[in-house]
């Protein structure tokens, strides 16, 4: 049966929003981590090729601070990737084997 | 007082890139209590208050489970142990681009133990109100109960009774496996 454990109802309370905010800036830290370490880039060589104080580059890449398209686009132009679309792709890679994985438990579990 | 207890996969939360363990403990009459994990999801799925942080560790969790691996930067240091969410120092020196799934404020502390980056166990924790987690009434004997566990699992791992898999993304121990917790 379906939604009787702590995992379920949790999972089942989780506001769109939590999974999309957690997921996405998780997929856009990760894209623009990798970025930097290809190219061989500190945090703070990215603020001075944006012409940023690091300190604001931190706040951009923060919780505290929501990332305007502009901010994003921006970042975007310095690095020469789509920042945004590829975490999408990675939200979308991460969700679809959520689902892979819980149709298998789902067969396990009528199977079982 | 010594407490056995027992190893348990958490099939729930795992995924391709990470294998989540729980202890579940023995009382002292040898029965088998709640696993530490869903005993820490147990206590706080109800408080509003805690409603989002406790939300936006389970969502990290599966995030780590299913796409970004147990990277040792998403962890807190809390002495032999781990702790979710990580800490400013932490973020400063492994990451400062994963502040970014967090809320600034989260006070809610999950004890882990990060095994690898395929292997966490996942202890118990609750709401952090001092800056010492041994002064805080809340959090006190999870941290403590956090530096027993792990330092079991260690030797544990010393003498074989918990051991890796070819590839070390995942462990393997015999079906009996207990350890004790002094």
């Amino acid at each position: 049966m379906k939604n009787n454990t702590v995992y379920d109802r949790i999972r089942a309370r989780i506001k769109p929003e939590t999974q999309r905010y957690v997921r996405l800036n998780l997929a856009i830290a990760m894209r623009v981590a990798d970025i930097l370490q290809t190219n061989g880039w500190t945090q703070k060589d990215l603020a001075q090729k944006m012409g940023k104080a690091e300190s604001e580059i931190s706040k951009w890449l923060s919780g505290s601070h929501n990332l305007t398209l502009k901010s994003i686009s921006k970042m975007e132009t310095v690095l020469g990737v789509d920042v945004l679309a590829i975490a999408q792709q990675e939200e979308i890679r991460a969700t679809t084997l959520l689902i892979e994985c819980e149709s298998a438990a789902d067969i396990s579990e009528r199977q079982g | 007082m010594n407490t056995f207890a027992k190893l348990l996969p958490v099939d729930a939360l795992s995924g391709p890139k990470v294998k989540y363990y729980t202890p579940q403990l023995q009382d002292e009459k040898g029965n088998l209590l709640t696993p530490e994990i869903e005993n820490f999801f147990l206590r706080h799925e109800s408080i509003e208050r805690l409603t989002d942080m406790l939300d936006e560790i389970f969502v990290w969790l599966e995030e780590m489970a299913f796409a970004a691996g147990a990277r040792p930067e998403f962890f807190r240091n809390e002495r032999n142990a781990g702790a979710l969410p990580p800490d400013n120092q932490q973020r400063e020196r492994f990451g400062k681009y994963l502040k970014i799934a967090y809320r600034d404020q989260n006070n809610l502390r999950l004890y882990v133990i990060r095994l690898n980056m395929q292997v966490v166990i996942l202890l118990n924790g609750g709401e952090k109100t001092t800056r010492n987690p041994e002064n805080c009434s809340n959090v006190r004997k999870h941290f403590l109960k956090a530096q027993r566990i792990a330092k079991a699992l260690d030797e544990a791992l010393n003498t074989g009774d918990l051991r890796y898999n070819r590839d070390k993304t995942d462990i393997v121990f015999d079906q009996n496996f207990e350890f004790s917790i002094l």
